[in-house]
């Protein structure tokens, strides 16, 4: 992992392949997860790489072009908690991300979820989904918005997506009656989102065990990432993680060392939620 | 225009509002792209017929290379047309799973067709950009495509985090003014469809043109594509098969889905490959021996006469005939679903 971390300290553009173009996913992860081994030059460089490509409106792109969907400003927003001097683009975020929401729709007897619940979509004016919205949900509570009505809704709306046995997917449950399919990445992430929650509902211990039962040597990187990550938020770290984590890492070697899988790596390898910042108030 | 120019990754934010004229978008885009999107909607009714050619009995395991040269061949291709030619194979892993193994294209298909194009001088990537799984090597491992890949030696393009460049839309169904491609894509001489054949719990089937919504990226359009839900699933299919490179399709019609598809269907074992230039038509001839009616399928309505034949007498038929292959498909019982039917099949809840 101090290879890892070497790696990304020397990083001035990460993207989603060694070679591929700079993205905000990958420099947040990146931001985050040399912040958290204690490389803060490099963690802020990164952050003003953000910063640099903020909108007007407080939104941060997903590839810095304009029009391009915004769901990676909640991941800006952790970045930016995670260094100094970033309240002013948090708090520009923060409201950006208040006043965005999924297209809600009527209840339809043909699809299982809930989709009047305000979440958070992938696309401006698209329906609400299971990822953007854990992302959203996580970087609220970091940012000190736990109790926030929209974050109380964005979980209530990533429990709603839950499938009937446990896991998720991209936020699909029941399609005109036959459950869909679980997927490791995005039930890593709800189980993130959730955790801390006071939530009784059952499909949270059977995602949770899905996620365990899932975690194998063959489990792709960010799959595994996102795994670990939502099984050590509820304290349910698997005892071999170090070793799934060595295997995934001498697989992204071999391929070149994308930014975003060794940062995904990197921060799937603390043992414990210290990577994820964490404010008690926000400034308005 | 930077933006247009062929190869160009770059999108310039401003395209969304510009409307150049065609001279200087033809100019800027290379004659590969904008002549042969100029062909599809100026007049249908002047083209030839369009060949589908048929294969049957065949097996995973089998002489696949030899059944897609066959094909390709039958409907008019030959080597020198893909002489240093860049091909992209677009398979379908739209999420993929090894408990599932007929929802996605098999792998054998993929590096049939590939061998095929490298050994006739092409640069050959198999690319993806799958629509409900944002982990793509997990789509890639769970469907057995990625050791195939790695046994041929094959380059894979992730479509769905590449720099992207924008295409003034071509079929102009949708209120899309234009659609964001990925770099592979665009830089593509020839785009490959190589669907499973399946039935689809929206839209009735989904072949070869469905089947490119995965050629466009979910950095832009999100994990589902819900932008192109949201603009009309018939018509954005139709939009961006109108605004591809040249394309053309190789069906697996070997293991094929039936009853609740695209995801959770029924294995149907059909032992078919289907090969054609013309992705409606080859649609068409899939849906009729599914014991679909075509014209009933509002994708395949949209297309017909805009970017190619859905009629049969508009169809030559190479290799197998479809009537001697028909196996009605189970589809699913619902209202938006009973009209497809021709005759016979099973409706299943």
């Amino acid at each position: 992992m101090d290879k890892s971390i070497k790696h990304l300290r020397s990083i001035d553009c990460c993207g989603y392949r060694a070679d591929g173009a700079w993205a905000a996913e990958p420099t947040t992860l990146a931001c985050l997860a040399l912040a958290t081994h204690g490389e803060h030059t490099a963690a802020e460089r990164l952050a003003q790489q953000l910063a640099d490509v903020q909108q007007s409106n407080g939104a941060v792109t997903a590839n810095s072009e304009s029009d391009s969907p915004a769901w990676t400003t909640s991941l800006a927003i952790l970045a930016w908690l995670a260094c100094e001097g970033y309240q002013g683009n948090i708090d520009r975020a923060v409201e950006w991300t208040l006043a965005t929401h999924g297209k809600p729709a009527p209840r339809n007897p043909q699809i299982g979820h809930d989709p009047t619940i305000l979440g958070w979509s992938w696309a401006a004016e698209t329906h609400a989904w299971m990822e953007p919205t854990c992302m959203f949900v996580i970087a609220l509570k970091a940012a000190g918005l736990g109790d926030h009505a929209r974050t109380r809704e964005g979980v209530r709306l990533v429990t709603d997506r839950l499938l009937p046995t446990g896991g998720s997917n991209f936020g699909s449950t029941l399609v005109l009656g036959q459950p869909t399919l679980p997927q490791v990445q995005s039930t890593g992430l709800a189980m993130l989102a959730l955790a801390g929650e006071t939530n009784s509902d059952p499909r949270v211990e059977s995602s949770l065990r899905y996620l365990a039962e899932n975690l194998i040597p063959t489990t792709t990187t960010a799959s595994l990432s996102y795994g670990l990550l939502g099984l050590t938020a509820h304290n349910r770290r698997p005892p071999h993680a170090e070793a799934l984590l060595a295997g995934a890492w001498e697989r992204e070697v071999d391929r070149g060392q994308s930014a975003y899988k060794l940062a995904l790596l990197a921060l799937a390898s603390v043992p414990n939620t210290s990577w994820l910042p964490s404010r008690t108030e926000i400034h308005a | 225009m930077a933006a247009e120019s062929h190869g160009d990754s770059r999108m310039n934010a401003q395209q969304e509002n510009t409307n150049p004229n065609r001279r200087t978008f033809l100019a800027a885009s290379g004659l590969a792209i904008a002549g042969f999107a100029g062909t599809k909607l100026i007049g249908n009714a002047l083209l030839p017929k369009a060949e589908v050619f048929i294969a049957r009995h065949q097996r995973y395991d089998g002489p696949l290379v030899q059944t897609i040269r066959d094909g390709l061949a039958a409907c008019g291709l030959a080597p020198a047309h893909f002489t240093n030619k860049r091909v992209l194979l677009k398979p379908n892993l739209v999420e993929p799973t090894r408990l599932i193994p007929h929802m996605t294209t098999h792998p054998a298909v993929i590096i049939a067709a590939a061998e095929v194009f490298r050994t006739w001088g092409a640069t050959v990537t198999v690319g993806e950009a799958p629509g409900h799984v944002r982990d793509t090597e997990m789509a890639l491992v769970e469907s057995g495509v990625s050791e195939a890949l790695d046994d041929a030696r094959l380059k894979f393009a992730d479509l769905n985090y590449e720099e992207v460049a924008w295409r003034v839309n071509r079929g102009r169904l949708s209120p899309l003014k234009g659609i964001y491609f990925p770099r592979t894509v665009c830089e593509a001489d020839f785009v490959v469809s190589i669907p499973k054949m399946k039935t689809h719990h929206w839209v009735g089937i989904t072949c070869s043109m469905k089947n490119f919504y995965g050629t466009l990226p979910g950095i832009k359009y999100g994990w589902p594509k819900n932008v192109l839900h949201h603009n009309g699933i018939p018509e954005t299919v139709v939009d961006i098969n109108a605004t591809l490179p040249r394309s053309l399709a190789i069906v697996d019609g070997i293991d094929c889905m039936e009853g609740d598809g695209p995801i959770m269907g029924s294995l149907k074992r059909m032992g078919l490959v289907l090969v054609g230039t013309n992705l409606p038509a080859v649609d068409a001839t899939a849906a009729r021996i599914m014991g679909i009616r075509p014209e009933r399928v509002s994708y395949l309505a949209l297309a017909a006469d805009r970017l190619g034949p859905i009629a049969e007498a508009r169809i030559t038929q190479r290799g197998e005939r479809w009537q001697d292959l028909v196996s009605p498909f189970q589809i699913l019982d619902e209202p938006h679903l009973r009209g497809l039917r021709a005759e016979g099949g099973e409706l299943v809840s």
